[in-house]
This record gives C-alpha cells, sequence and structure tokens, in this order.
C-alpha cells in the first residue's frame, strides 16, 4: 500500500499504521460481521439475509486471509482450540437464527415467572428441525452441548497450560499433549494461553447454566434453584481448575526443594573432592619419584575417602567408630604405619567415649613405637553392653609385669585413662608373641 | 604357607581391566592367571572351560555381583573354592558372598603376600577369614546386630566358635589361638569351617531372598553407599 505523507506523523508512526491490504480487507470482514451481527439481533430482522451478507463478508475475507490465517494457526496451535470452539458457535448461531426466523425471544430461557434468563440458548423446541441433527441426538441438544464440553475442554487445556508453562512444569518436551498446544518448556506468554482458557471455560459455564435452568425454566423451577444450580456450576469449574493449579505448585515446591537439594549435594561433594582427592593427585604427582610416599598418600586417601562414602566424615567424628578410625589415621601418618582396621557397630560420642578413643591412640602410638614394622591389627567392637577395642601387633613383645618402668606411657595413658572413663585396660604381651592391648568401655559404667 | 610345587592355577573375575592385569602381574612368581572374565556369565563359561584351582571373584560385578556367579557355579555344578575381593568393605557386601560359596574375602589394598597366601589356602579347601571378614561374620551372627547385617536363618554360633571369631577379628593367627585357647590350630581350623558351614548351609533360596531384599543383587556400584 502507498501511504500519503501525514502531517505531525514521524515515519516509524506511521509504518505502525500503515495496513496492508490483508489487513485492509480483515477490518472490513469484522465490520461486516458485526454490522450483520447487529442488524440480525433486532427484532423482526430478515436473519437469512443478514447471515448471507455475514458469510460473504468472511468468505471475501477469507480468500485473502486463509493462507495467512492458517500459517498462523499452524505456528501457534493453541489458537486453533479457540477458533475451532468459536467456528461451532458461529455454526450454532447461524443454524438458530436461520431455523428460528426471527423469533429469537421466544426461545431465551425464562425463569418461572416470565424473566429472560441472561443468557442465550438456541433450542428450538416444537420448531422446524427441532427432533433432527444437529438439534437433537437421542433427545439430547447436541450441539450446544458439544460447544460446552469443547469449550470446557479447550479452557481447561489452555488454563493448565499456562500454569505449567508459568511454574516451569511443562512436562516431557516430546510429548503428544506439548506438541498439540505448543507449549514452552519456560518462559513464554502465559497470558496468551491464560485469558482465552479463562474465557471458554467462562463459555462453557454458562452453556451449562443456560442448558439447565432452560429445563428448569421450562418446568417451572424457581429462580432460587437456578441461581443456585449456577452457583454449584461455577464451584464445579472453580475446582476443575484450581485443582491442577494446587497440585502443580505443590509438586514445583517439591521441585525447587530436590533441586536446591541436589545443587548442595554437588556443591559439597565438588569441595570434599578438591579438598582430598585433588589435592592427593597432585602430591603424587610431584613425588612420582618415591614409591614409599606415594603410597602412603594413597593410603590415607583411600581411608578418608571411604570415611567419607560411609557417611563418618560430616559427622565430625560425632561417633565412637569415626572418632576411632581418625585417630588411628593421625597414628597412621604420624609413625608411617600400618593398620588394619575393622570397627562393627557405632555409638554416639561422649566424654568417656572421647577418653576412650585417646587411650587407644596411645595404645597405638605404643605399638608404633615398640613395634615398628609389623602389622597392626585394631578391632573395635561396639555393642549393646558398650564397647572394645583390641590393639594387636605381630612385634617383639615383651614381659609387661618385668618392664613396668619404661611402660609408663601404657601405665598412665592407657590404663589409667580407661579407669577414669570408667572403663578397664588390659595388656598382654609374651616375649615373641607380640603384644595386644585391650579397653573396655561399658556403657553404662561412670566416670570418675 | 607352603610352597606349591606346580603354580596356583587362577581365575580372575573382575570386570575392571585394569585390576585384572594387575593382578596378573602381581601373582606371575606364584601363580597362572588362566583365565579372566569380566561378567558373572562369562565368568561361569570360562571357569567351567578352565577348571583352575582357585578363583578370585569381585563382589561388585555387573549383572548380579559376586553372588550370581557363585549361584551361577552352583547351578553348573562346578564347585572350584572361591576367593572373593572388593573395593569395599561393608559386612553387606561381604557376608552374602561367603553365604553364597565363598571360602574366603579380601579388599583390594591387600599387601601381595597376603593375597598369594589367601589363594593358596582357599585352594587347599580351607576358608581364609581375614581379622575383617571375621567381625563380619561374628556381626552376622550377632542377635542386636542391625537388619542390614543379620541374616535369618542363622544356627547360633558356640561360644567357643565365637571365641575363635573374636581372636581372628583381633588379628591372631590360628597357631596362636589355638595356644591362647588350648586347642590345636588344626582344631581352630575346624572351628572356622563350622562357622563357614553355618553360613552357608542354610537354603539358597533364602540367601537369593536376603541378598535381594538388600540390593545385593539388582545392582552393584549404588550399593556401595547403602551401608
Amino acid at each position: 500500500m502507498s501511504t500519503e505523507p501525514i502531517p505531525g506523523m514521524t515515519p516509524e508512526r506511521v509504518a505502525a499504521f500503515n495496513l496492508d491490504r490483508q489487513q485492509w480487507l480483515f477490518g472490513l470482514a469484522g465490520l461486516t460481521l458485526v454490522a450483520a451481527l447487529a442488524v440480525a439481533l433486532a427484532p423482526g430482522a430478515p436473519s437469512v439475509l443478514i447471515v448471507l451478507l455475514a458469510v460473504a463478508g468472511v468468505a471475501a475475507a477469507g480468500i485473502e486471509l486463509g493462507p495467512a490465517a492458517a500459517r498462523l494457526l499452524w505456528r501457534r496451535r493453541s489458537l486453533l482450540i479457540v477458533v475451532v470452539i468459536a467456528l461451532l458457535a458461529v455454526v450454532w448461531v447461524v443454524i438458530g437464527l436461520t431455523s428460528a426466523s426471527g423469533q429469537w425471544t421466544s426461545y431465551l430461557p425464562r425463569f418461572a415467572n416470565g424473566t429472560p434468563f441472561p443468557f442465550l440458548l438456541y433450542e428450538p423446541d416444537g420448531q422446524v428441525g427441532a427432533t433432527s441433527w444437529p438439534w437433537r441426538v437421542a433427545g439430547l441438544p447436541l450441539l450446544p452441548m458439544l460447544i460446552g464440553a469443547l469449550s470446557a475442554a479447550g479452557g481447561l487445556v489452555l488454563v493448565a497450560d499456562a500454569v505449567r508453562v508459568q511454574i516451569g512444569l511443562a512436562g516431557p518436551p516430546r510429548s503428544l499433549w506439548r506438541s498439540l498446544t505448543q507449549t514452552p518448556t519456560r518462559g513464554g506468554r502465559t497470558m496468551v494461553r491464560a485469558i482465552p482458557g479463562v474465557a471458554l471455560i467462562g463459555v462453557a459455564t454458562f452453556l451449562a447454566m443456560s442448558l439447565t435452568s432452560r429445563y428448569i425454566g421450562d418446568r417451572e423451577a424457581d429462580p432460587l434453584l437456578a441461581t443456585i444450580l449456577t452457583l454449584g456450576i461455577g464451584g464445579w469449574a472453580a475446582f476443575v481448575i484450581a485443582s491442577p493449579v494446587a497440585v502443580g505448585l505443590a509438586l514445583r515446591l517439591d521441585v525447587d526443594k530436590a533441586g536446591t537439594a541436589r545443587e548442595e549435594e554437588r556443591r559439597r561433594f565438588a569441595a570434599h573432592l578438591h579438598d582430598s582427592v585433588l589435592q592427593t593427585l597432585a602430591l603424587i604427582q610431584r613425588q612420582a619419584h618415591d614409591p614409599a610416599a606415594v603410597a602412603k598418600l594413597a593410603r590415607r586417601q583411600e581411608h578418608a575417602l571411604r570415611a567419607w562414602m560411609a557417611g563418618e566424615t560430616d559427622l565430625a567424628s560425632a561417633t565412637l567408630a569415626s572418632a576411632v578410625r581418625d585417630a588411628v589415621a593421625e597414628v597412621e601418618d604420624d609413625y608411617d604405619l600400618t593398620v588394619e582396621l575393622t570397627a562393627i557397630g557405632d555409638t554416639r560420642l561422649d566424654s568417656r567415649g572421647e577418653e576412650f578413643v585417646s587411650a587407644a591412640r596411645e595404645a597405638l602410638r605404643n605399638a608404633a613405637r615398640h613395634a615398628p614394622g609389623v602389622a597392626v591389627y585394631v578391632f573395635l567392637d561396639i555393642g549393646p553392653v558398650g564397647a572394645e577395642l583390641f590393639v594387636r601387633d605381630n612385634g617383639p613383645g615383651f614381659d609387661f609385669g618385668a618392664v613396668p618402668a619404661e611402660r609408663r606411657g601404657l601405665r598412665d595413658a592407657v590404663i589409667g585413662r580407661m579407669a577414669f572413663a570408667g572403663g578397664s585396660a588390659s595388656v598382654e604381651s609374651t616375649p615373641g608373641e607380640g603384644t595386644e592391648v585391650a579397653l573396655r568401655l561399658p556403657i553404662n559404667g561412670k566416670g570418675r | 604357607m607352603s610352597a606349591s610345587t606346580s603354580p596356583l592355577r587362577v581365575v580372575v573375575v573382575d570386570d575392571h581391566q585394569l585390576f585384572r592385569a594387575g593382578v596378573r602381574a602381581e601373582l606371575a612368581d606364584v601363580c597362572t592367571v588362566v583365565g579372566e572374565a569380566a561378567t558373572p556369565a562369562t565368568a561361569v563359561a570360562v571357569i567351567a572351560d578352565r577348571t583352575p584351582d582357585v578363583v578370585l571373584l569381585d563382589v561388585h560385578l555387573p549383572d548380579g555381583g559376586g553372588v550370581a556367579v557363585l549361584e551361577g557355579l552352583r547351578a553348573a555344578g562346578q564347585a572350584p573354592p572361591v576367593l572373593a575381593l572388593s573395593v569395599s568393605d561393608a559386612a553387606e557386601d561381604v557376608v552374602p558372598m561367603i553365604r553364597a560359596g565363598a571360602l574366603g574375602y579380601v579388599t583390594k589394598t591387600i599387601e601381595t603376600s597376603e593375597l598369594v597366601h589367601a589363594l593358596q589356602t582357599v585352594a587347599a579347601g580351607d576358608a581364609y577369614f581375614s581379622p575383617r571378614l571375621a567381625a563380619f561374620v561374628l556381626q552376622a551372627f550377632s542377635v542386636q546386630a542391625p537388619s542390614q547385617v543379620s541374616a535369618p536363618g542363622l544356627e547360633a554360633l558356640t561360644p567357643r566358635e565365637r571365641e575363635v571369631l573374636h581372636h581372628l577379628a583381633r588379628g591372631y593367627a590360628y597357631k596362636q589361638i589355638g595356644s591362647r585357647l588350648g586347642i590345636s590350630a588344626r582344631t581352630v581350623e575346624s572351628h572356622v569351617g563350622a562357622v563357614l558351614r553355618k553360613l552357608q548351609l542354610s537354603s539358597r533360596h533364602e540367601v537369593t531372598h536376603w541378598a535381594a531384599s538388600h540390593g545385593l543383587i539388582a545392582g552393584h556400584d549404588d550399593d556401595e553407599r547403602d551401608a
């Protein structure tokens, strides 16, 4: 279209008002339709003529607009639902107008006192075509019911889509549902779906109300009943719409919570791996020339990772077994010792348990000092009656009674400590047979 | 351990190729690795084909884990001695392997000399109870143990058997246990054998059911952290 320069208009504004041929035709067709409806709704209007005029207008616009509209609808398939229902409604109005032949007011549903119910309903009982399709199938007013059902379904689809997009729960990307309605996973304009959706549900509700009130009106029911029925249907519609929304919101909360937890877990995992495994790997690379150091580093890391996988590190020695594990690792590092630790059972770490762990650490140090280079076994058995810990080495052994002065470490740090904690300790050693220190801490013993 | 006249013939079943290669190199002096397998199905076939003196079997394998191999062997009428091993040392990994027929258990960090000793012990048809395995078995027989570890249908241990296991857990050798308890090393061994039989006596169905109910058969690696 050519444009005439208009004073005071910038080129951009001109461009905004610049209608092409299709838009002119579309506007014209719309105006024709509005005019046709206005004339048709006037009492005694020659409705057949008006309808023909309207159809001609739509057809004229459609020739030009058809392909564009088809493309638009294919791109925005959610609009298709609205358009199909609108077309059905137009058919309904057209058939109603033609068969009623200007007597449309007599088909308004009325309350018992003669007041017309404020919704249009064409159901020409006793009129031409009243017993045939599309008016009645098996005694039911088919077309209004079909339009109502389609409106309700389409409206619910659109509203549910809007809700799902809004809360980010749009389902798997390749579902039939989403290829039909083209629901984006996230973002997108939810109002595009929500407003027509709500409107369609409104249409369906009105249709349902007018259908039911029609029968009630015919049977001279009172307005109160019609109102209650209306409210009931409205409430049902509200429930139908609200329940997926409520479920969706609850799900969203869960998803958010799970997502946060997962992210925290991942961060914790990454931080831990960085502090432990990556550090160790770096150390190993720098000490690759020293096999002993590499083995020691690997063993230390293995202990740490194992404990972490078992969920013990998080408790940060909050349990007796993890505290003993830490103590063993500490002595292993300090003395370049290999300890075979086996622990069964566990319990909370209290002050008596801390004394127990300290005593265990001293017993291990003693083994490391006096039996270097031999295997040391630690067996920690935590049961319902108490904790027992055995530190055993296959070292040279000694006569405990004969050399008490040199074993002050064991006497004070182990035996004294255990007595203080309300437990007991014993040392068993035979020259050539190795040494075993046993610590016992009864669960109900009293510390001093 | 006594030096064997001919090298032990070993089949290594582990889904980590690197680990199999490592074991092969490690054992080269004492054993001949006559076969390798990475899955239960191939393991059963390889073992049936090579008839090794002993099988070194990883607890964690795809398609049912080491327990599936042991059951496959039993179904195929094969009964080679099996030494189980794993990276993890969770009781619920280890005890089902023993119940399903393994004669011993070691962790993958075991020193070569100890691994050789364990293989020789098991190849001779004796149980190899590392201190850790003894502790786990003790726990499995304990009535107060958490349900994940205590197994149903177990005949109770005698006080002497319990004592022997306790000493094993503390790191004592058979001979040392014998002298401490005033019995012969051979008697200690027979007590260990009795414990092993008590673990294995319960029906195969029961073990399968127990292992499945603890998620030990369905998956493998994921279960490591479920302790």
